[in-house]
Parts: structure tokens; C-alpha cells; sequence
């Protein structure tokens, strides 16, 4: 069904015919033509993927970020191994309301224990912004399924989901205060 | 290498309450080696606090910057341009890195994140070791390379105790006895025979009692 609507829209925006359409094209038809669908509330968040997450290319990355504007920023690493606490601190500082670190599936790490290293350091960071305040629900690390290999995609939509459930982050008050005014002034 | 850890951040927060304009001075030496307090963990730091800062609605610029020694005048006077925008530093480097800036800077409260802990021996990745007290007076020569003094629970220059089970110590068996190891060594080396000497106790004055210790060099001198 969905891929139906999926080789609807590649007519649309008068692409060649192609039956592998791009997951992201799908959800651009979805939240366009049916936006009652979106449910919840929004938050932005911050998603750190291995390259290995399939469909993880840098296509695929644009199109998300097209279809979910400021509210999702995606960075694409080598290996998830190759974060370093400040990556995910700062993407808390500077805009996010959550940060995600999609890794690959236990064992199936090309670098041998990339996805190992990440969770170690994801749970330092947890009881670092826990003790300055912030609910550690807020830092997460997703690891694949080597049965069921999820897409990028199918992953954004999950972790926007989820962090539909927490409240804005106490660190972008201004932030909350600014859009409030600007959405006043509209109305 | 000097390991040090990083205090609780609870701590830290305390400490810099009075102050409005910080600096996250991080080491690239040893600190860093020993991932507390270089260039990565002064930016992941400076982060936290300042997220903690907009939680608590105050309005505290913290900076950040690291130097490659602060244990080193040369590398400190680097401050020298940007110190005046700050009321104080907060210092990710050991306890003597935290002193040459305040040495060298007296005018600016210098707080510090760290604690140093020990002369370390990296063992393995993210693992290290105590094994090397800075007496001022090394001994390891008579040990087989292994120091009583940092590796053995009771410190005995006349070991061993006699307590150790399958060469794990009575004190804590997660630790090798020093004296087999040195008795293993030794025998290794055919250099028993060191051991038939009583040592006298320790000369701890070497270490400490008279103040700081010094190292005057006037060949490496100006």
C-alpha cells in the first residue's frame, strides 16, 4: 500500500518509474497528504547513525531532514565507536531535545566492538546530564536487530515517537519562550 | 604519568557558583592521557555545566580552552590575552597544573575539577596503575624491578609476610603479591642472593617532611 503511494509521488515530482522507492519519499507523501497521522507532540531531536544502519546513505539523510525540518538533525558516522561524549553533549546544549545513537546490531560491528565502546560511553554520558538535571531518557542508544534490520527511516519515525513522550528540555527554555511568542503573534 | 579523576559534578557546581565568567582549562599532558582533563573532557565538561547553568536560569558564560602543559610557564602564559575575560579558571589539569596558574595568574580565583590520584602506569585501556610512590629514593633495583612500596599492601622492604594465597594478597586478593612477583624475578635472574640484606626502614625525608621537593638542574638552567 505504501509503496503504492510511494510510486504515486516519484510520478509526481516526475521521476523515472522506479519500484525501489526511497523510504524517505514515502514518509514525504505520508506527512504531506496525511498529516492527521502525525501524532503527538514534537521534539527535536539529535540521531547519530553507523553508516552500516541500512539506508543510511547521505540521500536518504537529506530527504529526512527535508521532511522533518528543524526538528531532526541527522550525523552519520563511521562507526557509532567513534563518538565522543562532547558530540552528545552539545547536540543537548546547542538544540536537541533528545540525542540517539543508532548502532549496528551486536557482533555485526565492522570495527569488532564499535557498538560496545558506544553504549559504554552513552551510559556515562546518562548519569552526567542526570546529575546536572536533565532526565536521562533524554540520551538513548538504539542497537539494530540482526534479524530484523530496521532502516534509518524506520528508525527516525520510532525515535521521533518516543520523544514525543518527553517534555521540552529545560536546557532551550528561551528557546520554548521565543516560539511561543512567535506563534502568539500569528494567532 | 600523573592520573587524576574528575571530581563530582555536584562539586564543581558548588565551587563556581560565586562566579559569572569561567574558563575550562583543560591539559594535553598527562591529564589528558589519562582521559580527565584534556581537550575532549574540558569541552564535555564546559557543555554540562553550561547546560546545568540555563536549567538553574542563570546567566554564566563558561569557555573553554586547553593548554598542551599546565604544569609549564611557557605553555601558561598563553592565558595571558584572554585571562581578563574571565573572574575565574576552572582548571581540568593535576593539582600541579591548578598551582603554576595561580603562580603565574595570582589575581584569578583557580578552581579545581580534578583529583589527582597517582603516578600511573597505563596497564591497558582505561586501566591504570599505581605502581611508583616517588619516594626520592628508588629501591627497584634491589626488588627485581617490582616496588614493595607501591605493590605491597603492608609496604614491607623485608618481605614476604608470609599471608599470600596462590600469589594473590591476604589484603585483597585482587592484588598479586609484590613479594612473589620480586622472589619470582629475582630467582629468574639467578639475584636471590639481594635478598639476604635487611633492609633498614624506610628514609621517608626524602619524600616529604621538608616541604615541596625540589629538582635544581643549573646545567639545564638559564
Amino acid at each position: 500500500m505504501i509503496i503504492d503511494k510511494g510510486v504515486e509521488l516519484a510520478w509526481e515530482v516526475g521521476r523515472p518509474f522506479n519500484l525501489e522507492i526511497r523510504s524517505a519519499d514515502r514518509i514525504f507523501y505520508r506527512e504531506r497528504n496525511h498529516p492527521e497521522m502525525n501524532t503527538g507532540q514534537r521534539r527535536d531531536l539529535a540521531i547519530f547513525y553507523c553508516q552500516n544502519v541500512p539506508e543510511g546513505n547521505e540521500y536518504n539523510r537529506q530527504n529526512l531532514e527535508k521532511i522533518y525540518g528543524k526538528h531532526i538533525r541527522l550525523f552519520s558516522i563511521p562507526c557509532a565507536g567513534r563518538l565522543e561524549y562532547t558530540h552528545l553533549l552539545k547536540a543537548l546544549e546547542e538544540f536537541a531535545d533528545a540525542v540517539y545513537v543508532i548502532t549496528c546490531p551486536e557482533g555485526a560491528c565492522r570495527y569488532l566492538e564499535g557498538n560496545k565502546r558506544a553504549i559504554k560511553r552513552v551510559l556515562r554520558i546518562r548519569t552526567i546530564i542526570e546529575d546536572i538535571g536533565l532526565e536521562k531518557e533524554r540520551l538513548d542508544i538504539v542497537i539494530g536487530s540482526s534479524e530484523e534490520r530496521k532502516t534509518l527511516t524506520a528508525f527516525c519515525e520510532e525515535l521521533i515517537e518516543r520523544a514525543s513522550s518527553l517534555p521540552p528540555s529545560p536546557v532551550h527554555k528561551n528557546r520554548f519562550h521565543r516560539e511561543d511568542a512567535e506563534n502568539a503573534e500569528r494567532r | 604519568m600523573i592520573t587524576a579523576e574528575q571530581k563530582p559534578i555536584d562539586e564543581i557546581r558548588e565551587m563556581i557558583t560565586p562566579f559569572k565568567r569561567i574558563l575550562a582549562l583543560g591539559c594535553g599532558s598527562c591529564v589528558s592521557e589519562c582521559a580527565a582533563g584534556g581537550e575532549k573532557e574540558t569541552g564535555a565538561l564546559a557543555s554540562a555545566l553550561r547546560m546545568a547553568c540555563k536549567i538553574e536560569g542563570k546567566e554564566v558564560v563558561i569557555g573553554e580552552k586547553t593548554l598542551d602543559r599546565q604544569c609549564v610557564k611557557d605553555f601558561v602564559i598563553e592565558l595571558e590575552d584572554i585571562i581578563n575575560n574571565y573572574d575565574a579558571i576552572l582548571s581540568l589539569g593535576c593539582g600541579a597544573g591548578v598551582q603554576t596558574i595561580a603562580d603565574i595568574f595570582p589575581e584569578i580565583p583557580v578552581i579545581p575539577a580534578l583529583n589527582t590520584d597517582f603516578l600511573g602506569e597505563t596497564k591497558d585501556q582505561g586501566y591504570w596503575i599505581e605502581n611508583c610512590i616517588g619516594c626520592g629514593d628508588c629501591m627497584l633495583f634491589y626488588f627485581g624491578g617490582v616496588c614493595p612500596l607501591a605493590r605491597c599492601s603492608k609496604q614491607l622492604l623485608n618481605g614476604p609476610c608470609g599471608g599470600a594465597v596462590q600469589g594473590r594478597c591476604e589484603a585483597d586478593p585482587e592484588t598479586p603479591c609484590a613479594w612473589q612477583l620480586i622472589i619470582d624475578r629475582l630467582t629468574f635472574f639467578n639475584a636471590l642472593n639481594r635478598l639476604e640484606t635487611i633492609y633498614p626502614p624506610k628514609d621517608w625525608s626524602k619524600k616529604q617532611g621538608r616541604g615541596p621537593r625540589k629538582i635544581i638542574r643549573e646545567d639545564q638552567q638559564k
